[in-house]
């Protein structure tokens, strides 16, 4: 299928729902709770020094999926052997994509409903890509639950030297598009877009709201 | 060794620990902590439990014994154990200690916490998944309830559950799923 689909060169922002780079502001809040004294510079030492509070950019956030062995499975990649950039042409594709996952981490008791705060961050990618979109109806495990042909393509994808591909989105019918990158380097200018708040109720759907900066 | 015989007079019930600054041991002088891994004698009484539940110990030896101090990692140990909502119990047994009534004593800085060791490793795991559901939660409440919950991608365990059961690699299965899953770095 990858032979058949077209071949372009993308240049375009796309979005991720994402905790957002955190050094910073665990650092704070390690201070706010212990003090700028004695007990925060233990504390710091202890975790092994402010690299170990996380990403300190956005630019080394895009870095993360691909840290690894082992990273993680995902629709194009099962895993073990490279990571998997996963965004989304429209913020909306990308919060509905996350939305989906939400469940399975939460289980809340009757009539309790969990907020949870992630952020809206993009980036630009650019590079060769291909677009397999118009091949779902021929390939309709393009958004199947069981990802197996999926990371053969991705792993076909990532041999052929592609930056990324477009596809289509599973949680966003009929014209959400993902953009899973393959490349650690095929993301730039990574910029903070906004915060979006999952409401996860103990039933029912996953609701989101997303406020922009 | 300092003060063991203060450890069969400990008392304490099985209440819900919620550490709190204000009857925390106050800055003591005698460095990062006491000289072993073994508790000095008890004072008079130590605030725990969830509400303002006071729990008294038995009369603490009288002759004077040196005092530590609450250091970096074990603020980190107070801060989990309060998001968390702990009992001493568990906080025991996340972190190996044989007896929940040494709990009292590492908290209140009267026994030294050792970093370099497997409990400094189950304390960095533990604030690294404390930290990124600080992050999550709106309401910090909820981070404490969301440990309780039973989940079907734990084998429907809690992840609380499941990091008493499983030790370190349960510690690391949350860690993973809180860091790499939830946060969806």
């Amino acid at each position: 299928m990858l032979n058949r689909a077209r071949a372009i060169t993308v240049s375009e922002r796309v979005s991720r729902v994402t905790q957002s780079p955190d050094r910073r502001r665990k650092a704070q809040r390690l201070r706010d709770d212990l003090g700028n004294g004695r007990e925060f510079a233990e504390a710091l030492e202890f975790l092994g020094g402010e690299v170990a509070l996380g990403a300190v950019s956005i630019t080394e956030l895009a870095q993360i999926p691909f840290r690894g062995p082992p990273f993680s499975e995902g629709r194009y990649s099962a895993g073990t052997t490279y990571g998997v950039l996963y965004t989304a042409r429209r913020y909306r594709t990308a919060n509905k994509e996350v939305a989906y996952w939400q469940r399975q981490f939460y289980n809340p008791s009757p009539g309790v409903t969990y907020r949870i705060r992630l952020q809206l961050i993009s980036w630009l990618v650019r590079g060769a890509a291909k677009d397999v979109r118009r091949f779902l109806n021929e390939f309709p495990w393009l958004i199947d639950d069981d990802h197996t042909q999926c990371w053969a393509l991705g792993a076909q994808a990532r041999a052929n030297g592609l930056v990324c591909l477009i596809a289509p989105s599973a949680r966003d019918q009929p014209r959400g598009t993902t953009v899973p990158i393959f490349v650690p380097g095929g993301v730039s200018q990574g910029r903070y877009d906004g915060e979006v708040t999952f409401f996860i109720p103990a039933a029912g759907p996953v609701r989101f709201r997303t406020k922009f900066t | 060794m300092l003060g063991t015989q203060g450890i069969p007079d400990l008392q304490i019930p099985q209440a819900g620990l919620q550490a709190r600054q204000g009857v925390l041991a106050p800055l003591g002088s005698i460095g990062i902590g006491t000289p072993s891994e073994q508790p000095m004698p008890p004072r008079p009484a130590f605030r725990q439990g969830l509400g303002d539940q006071v729990v008294s110990l038995r009369a603490p030896l009288a002759r004077a014994t040196p005092q530590g101090r609450v250091t970096g990692p074990v603020r980190l140990i107070q801060q989990i154990a309060r998001a968390w909502s702990l009992t001493n119990s568990e906080l025991a047994n996340l972190l190996t200690y044989p007896s929940e009534t040494l709990v009292p004593a590492l908290l209140e800085g009267r026994m030294t916490f050792a970093t370099e060791t497997d409990r400094g490793d189950r304390v960095r795991i533990m604030y690294a998944i404390h930290s990124t559901l600080a992050d999550l939660f709106f309401d910090a409440s909820d981070e404490g309830r969301w440990l309780r919950d039973r989940l079907a991608i734990l084998e429907n365990m809690s992840p609380l559950a499941l990091m008493l059961q499983k030790r370190i690699p349960g510690m690391l299965a949350v860690q993973d799923l809180v860091g790499r899953r939830m946060a969806n770095r």
